[in-house]
Order: structure tokens, then C-alpha cells, then sequence
């Protein structure tokens, strides 16, 4: 089981400093949430983590081994990412958008074979889309859109996965659904790290949390520490309240 | 039928190859199938025009179409194809540039046109960035109107520097688009140009899907985007430009092709590569013998292609679903 960890990085994005001296671990075999306000850095770290971003100092270490050293094709075998959006260019089947997922293990020349199918097939049954598989990813609502890009990190079949604010702009249904399947994944051992605006959501499925706050990392560690009324509103900026209702609690912002 | 039953890639290359025979027996002049093996003049005009000149369209409409596949996947836009980028007019001109000036040596010739064809991809590719109008697909199609329209100008100047007696006749129908001079010699300095674009577009067709994604996204598959964009367009450009440098610039058909085969077998190109190619390996050889056969001059195969293409570019614009 493979965490990350965050050594003192410092990282600008076209001349704007994002994070100066950023240190940070997150847990192998855990599920982690980002949480704070927008603009805070959370989307940012996910890809120094991808590598997608190179830190401008510092190091990110995963496994024990330096995350540099990773190859692109290598990472991606380990690593999933579920961005926040995306938008299918044409509208592909959502089994032939999946395989996609297949990209990691497939050399330049190429092309998915039955095994891959039948990962795709598997994935599809484990979150219980069977019957989507049919269906043009774009021509689906925002809810199945997420599903979609989920179970394609799954068929990459990584044993990180990362989600950048995986139910943004979704009803309550489908929030609920897709932190059902945040937590089902902390079964299998994954480490899964997911980015959030919304206190109560990490509050539901996170073991360990990670509080940013304009690029610095406020706090962090389990949840009921990490979550104190005082850390929040410095967060968000606004009155709020913890209500305690049985052995949950809850973030109360109304006025 | 099915979309898998559709997805028998066998099936449209059987196709092409009956319409190909089939060609053999259109034309002017009128042949008996049974003058294929006979040693006649009818066989000479056989194997000596018609056969070289039906390949050369074979080819023509397969570059052609598959080029438009790949660049509609590697931007991300079901709106652009070879002539839309500019890339089929920097051809022409490169080609021109050879005919006047460099000694019409084949060889030439199609090196020229892979030059200017590249650069002409580039122009576009990079002023597309500059452009604040519409969104990104808007912004390539008009780019590339700029940079099509630039290069026929430039194609217009070799005109006037033409000898109005012997080049210009020639030069001029060759860039309305047409095959009437196509020979063996052409075939064969076009075909493994063309053939080595299309083999390795054909060996990477699966793999080119994963140019519809983010370049962000693929990266987190293990894929070098831009790698594999650059070894696409690279393959793309150079069938072209070889194509070209035989035909002059012929339109639409990289555009129409590959909705076609869309609509045949859906998007994944694992399927709509090959499919686009035998479409538009079909639609040129008809279009071919429609321009060799309705007059008794001829008309230039560009026109002919241009008759039935802008309608259908006018459809596909007005249909509410792109694909």
C-alpha cells in the first residue's frame, strides 16, 4: 500500500504562485478528501500527484520512490485520474469510451483484444452501468457523465485513484451514489484521494483529510480534528456552525 | 443490419475493389471485359490508361478520406479535412512551384508539395490559436479558409507566370483537380508516399481515439499526445501532399468520407479509419468515371467531387447532431 508524500513543493502556475513550501502525506490504502474552498489548490496538487505538473521545488515521493523517476506509461498503470470535466469530442459508445482506460497496457501499434473487453465488461458490472454500455457518453446527464469517467480510471486498473471534485454540479441522488462507490473502493485496498468544496461530504467518506486554504495546507489528519468550526470558517470565509446528530456531525452555513 | 455486422471491414474493401473492376469497362471508349487478356489495342488502352489512372483515384479518394478521419480525431473537429486545413492547397502550389520551375521532375514534385503541404498545416494550426472568434472548432475552419485562400492566390500567380501556350492549359486543369494525365509513372511515384501514410495510419487506428481526449487526460493514460498527434498529422500530410502532387487539389471528400463511415460504424476509429478509406476510395473512382464519361471532353474530377460535396457539406452543417 502506497502513499504519497509532499515534500516542502512550491509550484506557479504562469507566474502565479499556486503553493510555496507545500509538505503534506496521504495514506496508502485510505481514502483521503481535499477539502476547501474554490481556487484553494486542491486541482493542482492532484496533478503534481499525476505528474502532469513538475514541482518547481521540492519533491513528491510515492511508494518510497521519487515520483519523478515514474514514466508516463508506468504511472498510469498505478495512478487513475477522474477529472472534473470532460467533454467527448464524438459520441462514443460508453463501452469503446472505457477502452480508452486500456491505453496504459497497449504498445503504439496496438488495439484492444478480448481480454480488455472483458475488464471493461467487469468494471461496467461492478458499478452497475451493464446497461449503459451502449449508450453515446455524450448524450448523457451529468450524474451518468461521472460514472463514466470513473469506471474509465477503474478499467485502468490503478491502485491510486484520484478524483477532482467528483460530484460537482450533481443532484443529491447522484452525490449520494457516487460517494456510495468512493466508499466501496476503500474494500479493495486502493488509495483513493477526492477533491471537495463540501465539509459534509468528507466528513462521510474520508479517513483522513487534508484542509487547503489559499495554497497552504491548513490542516490535517482524521476528520474530527481536522474539521473544527474555527478551521472552517477561516476556510470559507463564513459563520458556521458543527451540529452533532448521533454519532455524525454536520456543517450548518445558513444564516 | 447491426452496427457489428457493419463493422466487417472486408466487406467495403471488396466493394472497392468490385467498383474498381468494374471502372475498367467505363469510359469513352467503349471495352469488352473479355479484352483484359487479349493483345489488343483495347487491352493496351486498358492496362496502360485506365488501369494506372482507376488506381490513382483509388488512392486519391483513400488518402484523402482517411487524412480527413485523422484530423478531425487529432483536433477534436468534425469540420476539418485536408483541402479545409489549406493542406491540399499548399500542396498544389508546392506541386506548381516543381512543374514551373524545378524541371516537373517527379521526385520533386512531390517532395515540394509535402514542403509546402506542411507548412500550410502549420500556418493554420498556429493562426487557429490567434484567431478571437467562435470556439476552437470554428476557429481552425477559419483559419484554414485564410490559409487555403492564401495558397490558391499563390497557385493563381504561378498561372499568370505560366507560358500561356504550353504550361498554363496543362497546369490549369491539372488544378482544377483531375486524373486525365495520371499514368504509371505518376502511380508509382505517388504510391509509396500514399501506401506508407496509410499503413501507418491503419497500424495506429486505435490509438489515434485517444487524440479525442484531453491532452491532460491521455497523458494520464500513458500516452504522449503530442507524440502521437505529430506521427498522425506527420502521416496524414505527407499521403496527401503525394496524392495531390497527381491530382491537383480535390475537396470534400476528406470531410465527407468520414461522416459516412461514422454513420456506417459509429466513432471509434478502429473502424472508421478503414471505413473512410474504402468510402473514399469508392466515391472517387465513381466520381472518376463520372468525370472521364459525361462529356466528350472531360470534366475535371475537383469539379465533379465539388458538385456533390458542397451540398453535402450544407447537410451535414445543418444537421442539429455533429458527428
Amino acid at each position: 500500500m502506497s502513499g504519497f508524500s509532499v515534500n516542502e513543493v512550491s509550484f506557479a502556475y504562469n507566474g502565479v504562485k499556486v503553493f510555496d513550501d507545500v509538505s503534506l502525506s496521504i495514506p496508502g490504502g485510505k481514502v483521503t478528501a481535499f477539502l476547501g474552498a474554490n481556487g484553494s489548490g486542491k486541482t493542482t496538487m492532484q496533478k503534481l500527484l499525476l505528474g502532469l505538473l513538475k514541482p518547481d521545488a521540492g519533491n513528491i515521493v510515492f511508494g518510497g520512490r521519487l515520483l519523478a523517476e515514474f514514466g508516463v506509461r508506468e504511472l498510469s498503470k498505478i495512478i487513475g485520474w477522474v477529472p472534473q470535466v470532460e467533454e467527448p469530442s464524438f459520441p462514443y459508445t460508453v463501452q469503446e469510451y472505457l477502452m480508452l482506460g486500456r491505453a496504459p497496457y497497449l504498445g503504439f501499434l496496438d488495439a484492444p483484444d478480448i481480454s480488455d473487453s472483458e475488464i471493461v465488461e467487469h468494471v461496467l458490472e461492478r458499478l452497475e452501468m451493464t446497461e449503459l454500455a451502449e449508450r453515446k457518453v455524450t448524450r448523457m446527464s451529468g450524474g451518468e457523465k461521472r460514472m463514466v469517467l470513473i469506471a474509465r480510471a477503474l478499467v485502468q486498473e490503478p491502485s491510486v485513484l484520484l478524483l477532482d471534485e467528483p460530484t460537482s454540479h450533481l443532484d443529491l441522488g447522484n452525490k449520494s451514489s457516487i460517494l456510495g462507490l468512493i466508499d466501496g473502493l476503500r474494500d479493495t485496498g486502493d488509495t483513493v484521494v477526492f477533491s471537495t468544496h463540501d465539509p459534509n461530504e468528507a466528513i462521510c467518506v474520508a479517513d483522513h483529510v487534508i484542509l487547503f486554504c489559499g495554497g497552504e495546507v491548513l490542516a490535517c489528519g482524521f476528520p474530527c480534528d481536522v474539521l473544527s468550526e474555527e478551521n472552517l470558517r477561516q476556510v470559507y470565509g463564513a459563520d458556521l456552525r458543527l451540529l452533532r446528530v448521533e454519532d455524525r456531525f454536520f456543517v450548518d452555513f445558513g444564516p | 443490419m447491426s452496427i457489428r455486422g457493419r463493422r466487417n471491414l472486408g466487406t467495403y474493401y471488396l466493394l472497392l475493389v468490385v467498383i474498381v473492376f468494374t471502372s475498367f469497362f467505363v469510359g469513352r471508349y467503349n471495352i469488352s471485359y473479355n479484352a483484359i487478356l487479349a493483345d489488343t489495342q483495347d487491352a493496351a488502352i486498358l492496362w496502360n490508361l485506365r488501369l494506372p489512372r482507376i488506381l490513382t483515384a483509388a488512392f486519391l479518394g483513400m488518402v484523402l478520406a482517411v487524412s480527413g478521419a485523422t484530423f478531425q480525431l487529432a483536433f477534436r473537429n468534425p469540420l476539418v479535412g485536408p483541402d479545409i486545413l489549406g493542406i491540399s492547397q499548399g500542396a498544389s502550389f508546392g506541386a506548381a512551384v516543381a512543374i514551373l520551375y524545378l524541371s516537373g521532375n517527379p521526385l520533386l514534385i512531390e517532395i515540394s508539395a509535402t514542403v509546402f503541404a506542411l507548412i500550410a498545416f502549420t500556418i493554420s494550426y498556429r493562426a487557429s490559436k490567434t484567431v478571437r472568434y467562435g470556439d476552437d472548432v470554428l476557429r481552425l475552419v477559419l483559419s484554414g479558409l485564410v490559409v487555403s485562400a492564401f495558397f490558391s492566390g499563390c497557385v493563381g500567380v504561378m498561372k499568370s507566370l505560366a507560358d500561356p501556350l504550353n504550361e498554363l492549359p496543362e497546369l490549369t486543369f491539372w488544378l482544377l483537380g483531375g486524373l486525365s494525365g495520371a499514368l504509371w509513372s505518376d502511380f508509382l511515384y505517388m504510391l509509396p508516399f500514399a501506401a506508407g501514410g496509410l499503413i501507418v495510419l491503419l497500424a495506429i487506428r486505435w490509438r489515434i481515439n485517444l487524440l479525442s481526449l484531453d491532452d491532460e487526460v491521455a497523458t494520464s493514460l500513458g500516452v504522449d499526445p503530442k507524440q502521437l498527434r505529430r506521427v498522425a498529422i506527420f502521416a496524414s500530410v505527407v499521403a496527401t501532399a503525394a496524392v495531390t502532387s497527381v491530382s491537383g487539389t480535390i475537396g470534400w471528400i476528406g470531410l465527407l468520407a468520414p461522416h459516412i463511415a461514422r454513420k456506417l460504424v459509429g466513432v471509434d476509429t478502429r473502424y472508421v479509419i478503414p471505413v473512410s478509406g474504402a468510402v473514399g476510395g469508392c466515391l472517387m473512382v465513381i466520381f472518376d468515371d463520372i468525370a472521364r464519361t459525361i462529356s466528350p471532353g472531360e470534366i475535371p474530377l475537383g469539379i465533379v467531387v465539388s458538385f456533390i460535396g458542397a451540398p453535402f457539406f450544407l447537410y451535414l452543417l445543418s444537421r442539429r447532431t455533429r458527428i
